[in-house]
């Protein structure tokens, strides 16, 4: 079906819809005549007791004139008062919802992007193009078009549509907003509305009759104001919902026309797609009142299906992208600003871009997962205070920094073992020199050469491009033979041991290698999900979230204040846990808490991060121990968090 | 229509040539301006092919409602002639012009 028949078929629906409502006016006015024949005539016989019975006339012309003058004239005049009320058009009803009018010379380059779509959208469709407006306050992603005509038509986008929609998407969403405007369901939304006013009238004056007489003198309106207190309310539940079914169809119509004038069913599907991932809802007090008029479903979940005023979005997609795979995940909604040059001057934290979590289990929702950027986000930037531009740089630089025996090393098998063995030596001559004959009695010819060569090379590299630098060397460490990789895995536990202690590096190294290099020695990771809800784990957690809290903050209130800062995210569940000392929360039983953690249930860990990255942010400052720990443990939820420096560390590995 | 056809043609070739000068400065692809340049031209090519886009659309409305029955009566009673469509002969001009940054 081309988008020519949908918007057909739409239209004949809305027809049909259209009909419905009119036969609901008719039922309406025909009860009520049925209720005032009865009142009537029950009143009528009681009041003239001496008399025979009178025969019930059934057709009495007189009244049921007057029925159909009084209701339509209360159904018109509430519907005209309504009209009036709205008569300024939709520069009105932007304005009421705190928009904001952008000039037509504006300079800023997401505005002027938004202008210039809006234009190419006026010419599409052929209608005059409309007064535009943004909702700064509103950060989901939605739009609406709201005026009586083309001429009066106002065109108004959420800035989170602004910034986070590319241009392609941005166009689908503004045509879709122009098939509102050229198709007039504004009009008709706005006299549908009116006739609804006009039934809920009908309802107030039912109320009023009730009470104008009062007593309990067998006053025929009093009857008459009951039946019209029920048949309003009825009328209304009946209006409201066809009114929601006629917006349904119209938003299909309206997504097919935004098809018809871009010619590309990506762009829209892909704007539905991210409002998947970063919500439509809408913070305005007054948004409940034009709900209908927006993009995407602006207020929470409706409690009755069919009062929903917009499809689900998975069958508006559906229906302009038949291939869809049915994923509205997309963890990585990030504001298209980094192309924009004004983006990087200014400050507003909102106008960064949100740091993707790769890896992210997609069976997790895509608003949980731009959650945690967010905090992330919150938590690195202080400690970075550089946008996107300057992370591509720094990750060059970072690469650079590396001296060319290091990024060689980095990429053959065995000096890439032999690199990992440098990292971990010691500071102290004498133990390093231990260190390095065990080494060269443990692995093969030359390594131990080849690390003590490397060590006044590595030795200097600052301990946060060291990770990287491990990142770096992974995909040679997966070329070792399985004998090999064995003796590497045994020469590195000995190596981190032969000290004494383990330091937090080392704990990383060691996760992180294990982890990823596991298949090698033909050992095999349980993959299956043995928890499912949190009370088992309840233990691990705290060890995790204690040794995270003890990582950031020194004196004991600082570490109750960060641990408290998490616990919110956990849920009710997370009564149980408690903070744990120093002691009962070092890397060892850090290590096999993540291990049993690492079974657990997607939504468990999502949880766990999150409340692991509010701690580690609760003083507002990312320490590079905190950091590694918090690395630590996103690897082995299996949600690899890029190092600190945001993506721009993974770049360089990846671009090796 | 053939005056239109005509300048579309040359402005897809002014459009190339500058591309091509940019492409050689690298700075210049970066700069602000430029950018906003890019966005401008972007909207423009756009509004270019939107218009003709619409334009062919109103002309096939038009040609179908030409030759359905009720309306074909009065449209052949009155000698309504089929409208043209905006078609570009040219097969260089077809494609878009290259905006590569």
């Amino acid at each position: 079906m081309d988008f020519f028949e949908h918007q057909d078929q739409a239209r004949k629906h809305t027809k049909v819809l259209v009909v419905y409502f009119v036969i609901a006016v008719g039922c309406i006015i025909a009860s009520v005549y049925i209720a005032s024949l009865l009142i009537f005539y029950g009143t009528g016989t009681e009041q003239e007791a001496g008399e025979p019975l009178r025969k019930l006339v059934l057709w009495n012309p007189q009244l049921f004139l007057y029925v159909v003058l009084g209701t339509l004239g209360v159904v018109i005049i509430g519907s005209l008062y309504k009209t009036a009320a709205l008569a300024k058009g939709g520069s009105a009803v932007a304005e009421s919802l705190g928009g904001r009018l952008i000039s037509p010379n504006t300079t800023h380059p997401a505005e002027r992007k938004l202008r210039n779509v809006v234009e190419e959208m006026a010419i599409a469709s052929g209608v005059p193009v409309p007064k535009i407006y943004v909702l700064d306050d509103e950060k989901g992603i939605n739009a609406f078009a709201a005026g009586h005509a083309p001429g009066d038509a106002a065109i108004a986008v959420t800035r989170g549509c602004m910034t986070l929609l590319n241009r392609d998407e941005l166009q689908g969403v503004i045509g879709h907003e122009f098939s509102h405007i050229l198709n007039r369901d504004m009009r008709l939304n706005l006299r549908i509305m009116g006739v609804i006013f006009g039934i809920v009238c009908l309802a107030v004056i039912g109320r009023v009759l009730i009470y104008s007489r009062g007593g309990r003198d067998r006053n025929p309106l009093m009857f008459l104001g009951l039946a019209l207190i029920v048949i309003g309310a009825i009328g209304v539940f009946f209006g409201r919902l066809i009114q929601a079914a006629l917006s349904r169809q119209r938003e299909f119509l309206a997504d097919a026309s935004s098809v018809q004038f871009t010619r590309n069913p990506a762009g829209l599907s892909g704007a539905l797609q991210k409002i998947g991932g970063a919500g439509s809802k809408l913070e305005s007090a007054h948004a409940g009142e034009a709900s209908h008029m927006f993009f995407g479903n602006g207020m929470g979940k409706p409690f009755l299906g069919a009062l929903a005023t917009h499809p689900p979005l998975a069958t508006r997609i559906r229906a302009i992208d038949p291939s869809w795979d049915g994923k509205l995940a997309t963890t990585n909604v990030k504001a298209v600003e980094i192309e924009e040059p004004r983006a990087a001057t200014k400050p507003s934290p909102s106008k960064f871009p949100v740091l993707p979590i790769p890896g992210m289990p997609g069976a997790q929702t895509g608003e949980a997962g731009l959650a945690t950027s967010a905090v992330l986000m919150g938590a690195v930037l202080p400690n970075l205070g550089k946008p996107s531009p300057q992370h591509l740089r720094y990750a060059k630089a970072l690469r650079n920094s590396f001296s060319e025996k290091v990024q060689s090393a980095a990429r053959e098998p065995l000096d890439a073992s032999a690199l990992v063995y440098a990292m971990l030596l010691s500071p102290d001559e004498t133990l390093r020199a231990k260190q390095l004959t065990e080494i060269g009695e443990r692995a093969e010819a030359g390594v131990g050469d080849k690390a003590a060569q490397l060590w006044p090379e590595v030795a200097p590299i600052a301990s946060r491009a060291r990770l990287p630098l491990v990142n770096l060397a992974l995909p040679a460490l997966r070329q070792l033979r399985p004998d090999e990789f064995e003796q590497f895995s045994q020469s590195l536990q000995w190596l981190i041991e032969s000290d004494g202690r383990t330091e937090i590096f080392e704990f990383v190294l060691q996760k992180i290698v294990r982890r990823h290099l596991a298949s090698q020695s033909g050992e095999t990771r349980p993959t299956a999900v043995q928890y499912h809800t949190l009370k088992p784990l309840g233990r691990d957690c705290s060890i995790v979230l204690s040794a995270l809290a003890n990582a950031g903050s020194s004196t004991a209130s600082e570490v109750e204040q960060a641990f408290q800062a998490g616990m919110p995210r956990l849920g009710t569940k997370a009564d149980g846990l408690q903070l744990l000392p120093h002691k009962e929360s070092g890397l060892e039983q850090l290590d096999t808490a993540l291990d049993s953690i690492a079974l657990a249930a997607p939504q468990i860990k999502k949880k766990l991060l999150e409340a692991s990255v509010r701690i580690v942010g609760a003083d507002g400052v990312m320490q590079e121990r905190e950091a590694e720990l918090l690395r630590a443990i996103a690897d082995t939820l299996d949600c690899p968090i890029p190092p600190f420096v945001g993506h721009a560390e993974k770049a360089t590995g990846e671009t090796l | 229509m053939k005056g239109l056809v005509g300048a579309e043609g040359g402005l897809a070739g002014a459009m190339s040539r500058l591309m091509v000068v940019v492409e050689q400065y690298p700075d210049l692809k970066a700069s602000k301006n430029m950018m906003q340049l890019t966005e401008e031209l972007t909207s423009t090519e756009n509004k270019v092919s939107f218009a003709r886009q619409a334009y062919n659309d109103a002309v096939m409305a038009y040609n179908t409602q030409r030759e359905i029955f009720p309306s074909s009566m009065i449209a052949g009673t009155f000698n309504f002639t089929a409208a043209e469509l905006f078609a570009i002969e040219n097969a260089e001009e077809r494609t878009a012009p290259k905006v590569s940054f």
